[in-house]
């Protein structure tokens, strides 16, 4: 657009009014200083959505910026604009998702989130991804693709999402994925639960991960993080939340990640974010759970779904200790990475 | 009743009430003739011209009216917000009150609603507009105008058969609104400044942003 | 029962023949949008592999064989999805949208135990089958269709 770069200087402008002093990382819990990894956020290239997505999205963005929605997810969808979001939350390290689901949510590439993780790789981490839609013929050169972007390209782990990938969790056609993943030591996050997005699959061979059982079973050794809980996105429910929550007592591969369910949109009331909470810790299941937000999303998203986590966490009774785990260590001790120090 | 149907005839009852000539302003004294007050007050007297533009986030706008007999005040506007939304209109306004310190003015419009982008859209628009305006001292007028617009969406459906191609047309109606705040200043007999806050309202958009504007306003007599 | 949704955008207004007087004067150059529909008229029969029930409603679902473009570009774009009672001959009645994508693939699975989920956990198993139509676009189009793949979805099939 002729227009553009007024615009976006204006937005940043805006955005970054007062941030000019540099953060400070971390929060504070009950006196105690605490690191955070959100380990759940999605750079992108607004061009690599398809339409009906681009649609959906601007229709979902404050007049008048849903005239504008390229450049309005352009000021957030890149590594610096997450970083900038990650800082006003105080957030010591983030996790960048590669993602390809062309016919739903769209393409952030292997080598997108590697140039972006590349803008500050201290503080950015990125999990691969690989395409599934031509599987029958394709599925040996996916699979090579997303070994070298784990073993190459420095990828801790890898992404899935059947809802969007449009395949099914107990089709063990798939199952090369997991043992890729367990063999070179890389967790796999995969989305649980329905999903807003136009055209995503909403059957629960699809969404419950109930369904991934054989897979986990089958292989020990990959650590299965179950993103999102089972949330019902379209109905803001708890979902198949029981399923992921029996999986996690019952594998001890298994993880959980509450990420988007307690969100605005998501869970307008704040009721669901602190059943959630309390639950994982009812099921003795802290030390399984890893925190992330799904975004950026939109400006403040990210530390606004960091309060509300903290909040559902200290109204369940979690000690400082729990909340530590559940913002920081059990992230580095999965993906054996370096303590974080406040 | 159709939804459609509805709308219109409640349109037109309003754009009746606007330019009904028993909703006339008085005769008497009335706000100084200044482009300025005219331009957001509303209406010009006979034989006087006005004109305005603004620019701003995320609205720009140009306005040109020409005053002719018995208060009427015939304009074309163009209006875009951040060049995606493009709005041009034709119009009439009407003064109904005029007194020497408050004008209030209504407005009819009829136009076009053009769109660009992944939401785009198109369509015939007409739009209700009131303007109020009062005199606070020799060079201040603050002003309000509220503005609600009906655009309607025309999709044609080409259905190909084995034995042909049969076209049909369906309508939506689509509603938004505009709220504008502000002040203006006389800067001299024939040139006004003005700043302004608006307040959006679109059909289909759960938030909008408020947006803001600085205008000029210039005219005179041929 | 699949539920695959499909975000449209546009009008929602009732069906208005009367504006055709509008078209002399817009030209439809004032439409907001032209949608093509390309009318297809599918027949045929869709069977169970031998051994199977005869009986059991059967969910098809109709899919676009490609669409997109560049990196974008994937198949089994989703159109719609209809039931008929039974394994066996069957007519429907398809609007094709022209706008999302190219060429059509049938997929059909036979909801044994009526729970509409494809092999769900620890109920029966399932069979599933498709067909991809060629040469399309065409207005009449005759499927036979076999259901052999146990627990198969669409994406397990095609691309083949």
């Amino acid at each position: 657009m002729r227009h553009s770069w007024p615009v976006i200087g204006l937005l940043s402008l805006l955005m970054n009014a007062c941030s000019s002093e540099p953060a400070e990382l971390g929060i504070y819990v009950q006196g105690q200083h605490l690191a955070v990894v959100d380990m759940h956020l999605h750079p992108g290239e607004w061009s690599q959505i398809p339409p009906d997505t681009q649609a959906f999205l601007a229709s979902r963005f404050p007049f008048p910026l849903n005239l504008i929605p390229e450049i309005a997810a352009s000021v957030t969808l890149s590594g610096e604009g997450i970083l900038g979001e990650m800082d006003k939350a105080g957030i010591h390290a983030g996790v960048l998702f590669a993602v390809y689901a062309p016919q739903t949510v769209g393409i952030a590439s292997n080598e997108l989130v590697g140039e972006q993780v590349a803008v500050d790789p201290e503080r950015l981490y990125g999990l691969a991804s690989l395409r599934v839609d031509r599987w029958n013929t394709d599925a040996d050169l996916e699979l090579q693709r997303l070994e070298e972007a784990i073993t190459t390209y420095g990828m801790i782990g890898v992404k899935l999402a059947h809802a969007h990938m449009h395949f099914r969790m107990d089709d063990a056609r798939y199952f090369g994925i997991y043992e890729l993943a367990g063999r070179l030591g890389a967790p796999v996050y995969l989305h649980t639960g329905t999903s807003p997005f136009p055209g995503t699959s909403r059957e629960p061979p699809y969404t419950d991960p109930a369904y991934l059982e054989d897979a986990i079973a089958q292989y020990p050794e990959t650590v299965f993080i179950l993103g999102h809980l089972g949330y019902d996105f379209e109905n803001h429910a708890l979902g198949t939340l029981e399923h992921c929550l029996r999986l996690a007592r019952d594998y001890p591969n298994v993880y959980l990640e509450p990420s988007a369910l307690g969100s605005v949109g998501s869970d307008p009331e704040s009721v669901n974010l602190p059943k959630v909470m309390k639950a994982i810790r009812d099921a003795g299941l802290v030390d399984r759970t890893l925190y992330g937000s799904d975004g950026p999303q939109s400006p403040g998203f990210v530390n606004t779904y960091l309060q509300r986590t903290v909040t559902a966490m200290t109204a369940s009774g979690y000690t400082v200790n729990e909340v530590r785990a559940v913002l920081a260590d059990n992230f580095t001790r999965i993906f054996h990475l370096p303590a974080i120090q406040p | 009743m159709h939804r459609c149907t509805g709308r219109l005839l409640v349109f037109l009852a309003g754009a009746g009430f606007v330019l009904h000539p028993t909703v006339r302003a008085a005769e008497g004294a009335s706000l100084p003739e200044h482009p300025a007050f005219d331009m957001h007050g509303g209406g010009s007297k006979p034989g006087s011209w006005a004109g305005g533009m603004q620019a701003g986030f995320p609205w720009q706008a140009v306005h040109l009216q020409y005053g002719l007999e018995d208060g009427w005040t015939p304009f074309v506007e163009v209006s875009s917000a951040l060049l995606q939304r493009n709005e041009p209109s034709i119009g009439l306004a009407l003064r109904w009150v005029d007194r020497p310190r408050v004008r209030v003015t209504g407005e009819v419009l009829l136009g076009w609603q053009v769109q660009t982008g992944v939401l785009a859209h198109s369509g015939p628009s007409m739009a209700l507009r009131v303007r109020a305006a009062a005199w606070v001292g020799r060079r201040i007028m603050p002003y309000t105008a509220w503005t609600t617009r009906h655009t309607l969406l025309i999709d044609r459906t080409a259905l190909e058969t084995a034995s042909g191609t049969e076209t049909s047309l369906t309508a939506g109606p689509r509603w938004d609104a505009l709220g504008v705040v502000g002040v203006a200043f006389v800067l001299s007999p024939r040139v006004g400044l003005e700043l302004g806050v608006e307040y959006p309202r679109t059909d289909g958009s759960t938030v909008t942003l408020p947006g803001v504007h600085l205008g000029l306003q210039f005219g005179g007599r041929p | 029962m699949s539920s695959r949704s499909r975000a449209v955008l546009g009008s929602t207004g009732v069906r208005a023949r009367q504006w055709l007087w509008a078209l002399p004067l817009l030209g439809c150059s004032g439409c907001n949008q032209t949608i093509e529909i390309y009318q297809v008229e599918l027949n045929g029969a869709v069977q169970a592999t031998a051994g199977s029930p005869a009986t059991g409603p059967v969910s098809v679902e109709l899919f676009h064989a490609s669409s997109g473009e560049g990196e974008l570009a994937h198949p089994l774009e989703f159109i719609e999805q209809f039931q008929i009672e039974t394994p066996g001959e069957f007519n429907h009645t398809l609007n094709y949208p022209t706008t999302g994508g190219d060429g059509l693939v049938i997929y059909a699975w036979q909801d044994r135990d009526g729970d509409g989920v494809l092999c769900a956990l620890g109920r029966e198993v399932e069979l599933a089958g498709l067909v991809e139509v060629t040469p399309f676009p065409v207005h009449e189009v005759e499927i036979d269709l076999l259901m052999d793949q146990p627990c198969a979805g669409p994406e397990a099939m095609f691309p083949p």
